[in-house]
């Protein structure tokens, strides 16, 4: 079987309808940039192997769909996730302040409650350089409450300004992701082993 | 009224309004004015004219297609509401169409809805063309939102409708078809009087707007025989992508099953269009599902079949099922991976994982290879369902849970229970207990293990937890069984009764293992069922369970205990003795009557469990020393030997206090036994009064240590004394003699009496040279001189 003995990282993209998950996993897999909006449902998925320090990884990518419709369904797609990266709209800052609600998901919906993420503002390609200094400002200040809220679970949340289009970050934030979560799972072996 | 007169009014009046003209001659003469050199004239005429109820518009705009006059083009503009009845007229005929186009486009669509409303309240139905005519030919009109047009009046107009849309889409510049189409687009009604039409355009135009306003139009025609056209314009020309998104949106919405292999083929095109593709066969629903199933076999455009599947929902799975189960290769290998997707969105992500691993309990390689695949697509949640499905009652379905759970390797699942760990503890403690019991690998069992237990506890209590073990306890596999009966004794008291009903199990393992539980467990509850499980015929169940009984310390076991010290195994009879030492006290009593038992074994265990037991105990026994029989003395002995110094505290306690002399005389025994140098003096004492048997056993007993004593002893006596004392020590060890020989030598007062020690000893001197090669005169020689 192709997938070995891989370590599976299961990574979502979440954030309100239209903000450019699927884009971004698009992106990331080099598949190119649609100018349509064509709506998740449910979810799609896409695995990528890759090398992450000394582990050989295979990120397991799932799109869900941020369509109110699939609220109910969304909750399941989220079982399992070991990190996740919070998508906004940086050209709508209502997407930023609803991001709140995707958190809390999924912090109930992993089982295993909150896992590493990052908030990430899209689109960063249609914004003039003084709307970015104000997207980020206020992406930064809700950042740094996330982090406060989820100090000592063994992960930052940081802050990305992406593009689906330019491909701007795409791959860095894919990639830190990964080495987050393996910086997480050692930090929950270590944490395990001091009371086992 | 001629026309002099009329100018002359209309420059002289000031209301002219009150001009009255008389017949339609007068109105003629009018118009002309309307196009006077004069603007007063001019402006009045105009005032006038639109001040009557009869407005001649005809012949007005007759005027103005002969003149073009910019005056007349100007009274129409502004009084436009009273042109509207008549518009549609001019706009369906070549000699006038370009004029009136020309007026139009310059107008807004908001100017020329208003006069169209205010022309509707007069005469609506005419206004109501003059809309229609007006849309088709005004890009802003064609949009407007507002209308007059709706169903009844297409209904009834529909001669008029034709007529004026016929027009226009025989007039060759493209803009005006495009128009009407979308015009047609609008109004869904109109589609049945063009369908011919648009057919024609979609088959022939290259202008993409008609393309895609025609794919809309046969759309609504709802008729599937016209997807042919469709179907033709998709596959022979190559329109742009939005275009071909058009026609593959109206194939999808027309439902005929004739469009399924170009849909498909449009996979190929990736995005949009294949997301489109998969949008419409989702449209054409269940009969799709057969070529959906098909293109599975290529291992391209999955995420599209997925994308179609999807949306077309449950009768999906029956199909995807099948083709699991009967499929081509890569047709159940992509039918597994769509599964997984489909499924989760009518049973939710686990439901789907379920059902999957519900294929696990096949024999069929190639199945198994599918689903596995799908659920190692799905990633780390299958674990859970899979560690799950190994207490399944179906065997076939463990061993192939295995199998994938052996693909996903020790780090996924580890990964997948410490999630556990922090929001749901028995759920990793329940998974960590099944891969112990049931996974057949030492490493994941270990890594079982490590999440059930904590400090050597099972870190959760539940119930949930204790009926798995229950269940487990009931497998036919016996190391199974064993493992359950360890991890049982993990949950206390509780255990007790579930653990009990082990104890007749016919296998000797397992009564074992249980057992050694109950032992763990060291509860009250357990008695009964350790006592039953002492009286086993296996030696092991024996042991374990009678050192169990010994740490409950229950005095209500006494008898069980001093049974097994007769048994022929020494595993147990040591266990018995363990048992008996940790009762103590209340066993001792009853103990110690078997020192006179004809069992050899139980003898030897009592010696030796009483030895073993704190000195104190000994209290409870000495008091028998008046009265016991020899034998039982004799094995007293035996129990003091072993027990060394510790027994002369009690022993002397007793000593102190005895005024029996049977009892003393054992007592004085007894503590020479136990190597209390302190009797020596009572123990020469014995010897001078006659009672040498006692003092000599007490002596030798002693051995060499007791020399110093006897010599201070010798000191004080009397003379005569001494010489009883030598006589009659006739027996001690020859060691002790010699001891008190060369001890003499070298005390002046009492060296003479060596002389009479060797009289009285010369046997045992005599063996003692020879043991030692010493020559006999040569040892007198040093001796006594
Ligand atoms: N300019 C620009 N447009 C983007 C970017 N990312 C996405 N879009 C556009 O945003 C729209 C929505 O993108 P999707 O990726 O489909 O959004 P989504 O978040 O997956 O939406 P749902 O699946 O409905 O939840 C599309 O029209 C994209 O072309 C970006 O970085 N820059
Ligand atoms: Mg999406």
């Amino acid at each position: 079987m192709s997938y070995g003995q891989k370590l599976f990282l299961k990574v979502i993209l979440a954030g309100e309808a239209a903000v450019g998950k699927t884009s971004l996993r698009r992106s990331y897999l080099g598949e190119g940039f649609i100018t349509k909006h064509l709506e998740t449902i449910g979810a799609d998925f896409a695995s990528l192997p890759k090398e992450i320090y000394d582990y050989s990884v295979l990120f397991q990518i799932w799109d869900i769909a941020g369509q109110e419709i699939f609220e109910k369904v969304r909750m399941l797609y989220y079982r399992g996730t070991l990190g996740a990266l919070m998508v906004f709209d940086a050209t709508k800052i209502s997407t930023l302040k609803t991001l709140d609600r995707w958190v809390k998901e999924l912090e109930i919906g992993t089982e295993r409650g909150i896992v590493p993420f990052y908030v990430l503002g899209n689109k960063m390609d249609l914004l003039s350089k003084t709307k970015r200094v104000n997207v980020k400002e206020k992406a930064l200040a809700y950042v740094q409450d996330l982090n406060k809220k989820y100090k000592s679970k063994g992960f930052k949340v940081k802050y990305y300004e992406t593009s689906a289009r330019t491909g701007e970050n795409v791959q860095e934030v894919f990639e830190n992701l990964g080495s987050g979560i393996i910086d997480f799972i050692k930090y929950r072996k270590k944490q395990r082993g001091q009371t086992t | 009224m001629n026309e002099e007169e009329l100018k002359r009014l209309l420059l002289k009046e000031e209301k002219v309004e009150k001009i009255s003209l008389e017949n339609i001659k007068d109105y003629y003469l009018l118009i002309n004015f309307l196009t006077d050199k004069d603007t007063l004239v001019r402006v009045n005429a105009t005032k006038l004219l639109f001040s009557t109820d009869y407005i001649p518009t005809d012949k007005i705009i007759q005027e103005y297609l002969k003149n073009h006059d910019n005056l007349i083009k100007a009274v129409i503009v502004n009084k436009l509401q009273y042109f509207i009845p008549i518009i549609h007229t001019y706009l369906i005929k070549d000699e006038s169409f370009e004029l009136f186009f020309e007026i139009l486009s310059t107008l807004q669509a908001k100017k020329i809805f208003s006069a169209i409303s205010k022309a509707q309240i007069v005469t609506p139905v005419l206004a109501t063309l003059t809309e229609i005519a007006i849309r088709t030919c005004h890009s802003s009109l064609s949009n407007y939102d507002d209308t007059f047009i709706n169903f009844q009046f297409i209904d009834e107009q529909s001669k008029e409708i034709k007529k004026i849309l016929s027009y226009r889409l025989k007039q060759t510049n493209p803009i005006f078809t495009e128009l009407t189409l979308l015009t047609i687009t609008q109004f869904p009604e109109l589609t049945y009087l063009f369908v011919k039409q648009v057919r024609e355009i979609i088959l022939t135009s290259n202008v993409e707007e008609h393309i895609k306003y025609g794919s809309i139009i046969l759309m609504h025609l709802d008729n599937q025989k016209h997807v042919d056209v469709l179907i033709t314009r998709l596959s022979n020309f190559k329109d742009s992508i939005d275009t071909q998104l058009a026609i593959i949106e109206a194939l999808g919405n027309l439902g005929s099953e004739k469009a399924i292999g170009i849909l498909v083929n449009q996979f190929e095109k990736g995005d949009p269009a294949a997301y489109y593709a998969a949008r419409s066969l989702a449209l054409i629903g269940n009969g799709a599902l057969p070529s959906l199933i098909t293109a599975l076999e290529k291992d391209r455009n999955v995420p599209y079949i997925i994308e179609s599947m999807k949306r077309i929902g449950e009768s999906s799975y029956d199909y995807l099922m099948s083709a699991l189960q009967k499929g081509k290769r890569n047709v159940r290998r992509n039918a597994a991976q769509c599964l997984t997707l489909v499924m989760s969105q009518k049973y939710g992500y686990e439901g789907a994982i379920r059902l999957l691993t519900t294929q696990l309990a096949g024999k069929n390689p190639s199945i198994l290879e599918a689903v596995t695949q799908a659920l190692l697509t799905l990633g780390t949640p299958s674990i859970k369902v899979l560690i799950e499905e190994l207490i399944d009652d179906d065997l076939q379905l463990r061993k192939n849970a295995v199998e994938v759970l052996h693909y996903f390797g020790t780090d996924n699942i580890e990964l997948a229970l410490d999630g556990f760990l922090e929001s749901n503890l028995t759920q990793g403690v329940k998974l960590g207990i099944i891969l112990f019991l049931y996974y057949p690998s030492e490493e994941l069992q270990e890594l079982g293990y490590s999440f059930a237990l904590h400090k050597g506890k099972i870190r959760s209590k539940d119930d949930e937890i204790f009926d798995l073990l229950t269940k487990s306890l009931k497998e036919i596999d016996p190391e199974i069984r064993e493992k359950s009966c360890d991890l049982l004794s993990h949950l206390g008291t509780k255990s007790v009764p579930i653990l009990s009903s082990i104890l007749s199990d016919p296998n000797i393992k397992l009564r074992r293992k249980a057992v050694e539980s109950l032992r763990k467990i060291k509860s009250k509850r357990a008695l009964i069922s350790l006592i039953k499980a002492a009286k086993d015929n296996d030696d092991g169940i024996a042991e374990i369970s009678t050192r169990a009984l010994g740490e409950l310390q229950d005095p209500g076991v006494i008898d069980v205990i001093i049974n097994n010290m007769k048994r022929s195994k020494e595993l147990v009879r040591e266990a018995s003795i363990y048992a008996a030492v940790k009762i103590g006290s209340p066993i001792v009593k009853k103990l110690s009557q078997q020192l006179t038992s004809s069992n050899q074994h139980l003898v030897k265990s009592t010696i030796s469990a009483l030895s073993k037991m704190e000195s104190k105990t000994l209290e409870l026994i000495l008091p028998n020393l008046k009265s016991a029989e020899d034998k039982w003395f004799n094995n007293l002995r035996k129990i003091i030997e072993k027990m060394e110094k510790s027994a002369i505290q009690p022993l002397r306690k007793f000593f102190q206090k005895e005024r029996n002399k049977k009892a003393k005389e054992r007592l004085i025994l007894l503590l020479a036994i136990a190597q209390d140098i302190e009797i020596i003096q009572e123990t020469v004492n014995q010897i001078v009064e006659g009672n040498a048997r006692v003092g000599i056993s007490s002596l030798n007993y002693l051995g060499v240590d007791s020399v110093d004593g006897i010599v201070k002893g010798l000191t004080k006596m009397t003379a005569k004394s001494r010489k009883q004392f030598i006589e009659k020590s006739k027996g001690l060890k020859a060691e002790i003699v010699v001891g008190i020989l060369n001890t003499i030598k070298k005390n002046k007062k009492l060296k003479f009496l060596n002389n009479l020690i060797v009289k009285s000893h010369t046997r045992v001197i005599r063996r003692y040279c020879q043991d030692n090669l010493i020559k006999y005169s040569e040892f007198l020689e040093e001796m006594v001189n």
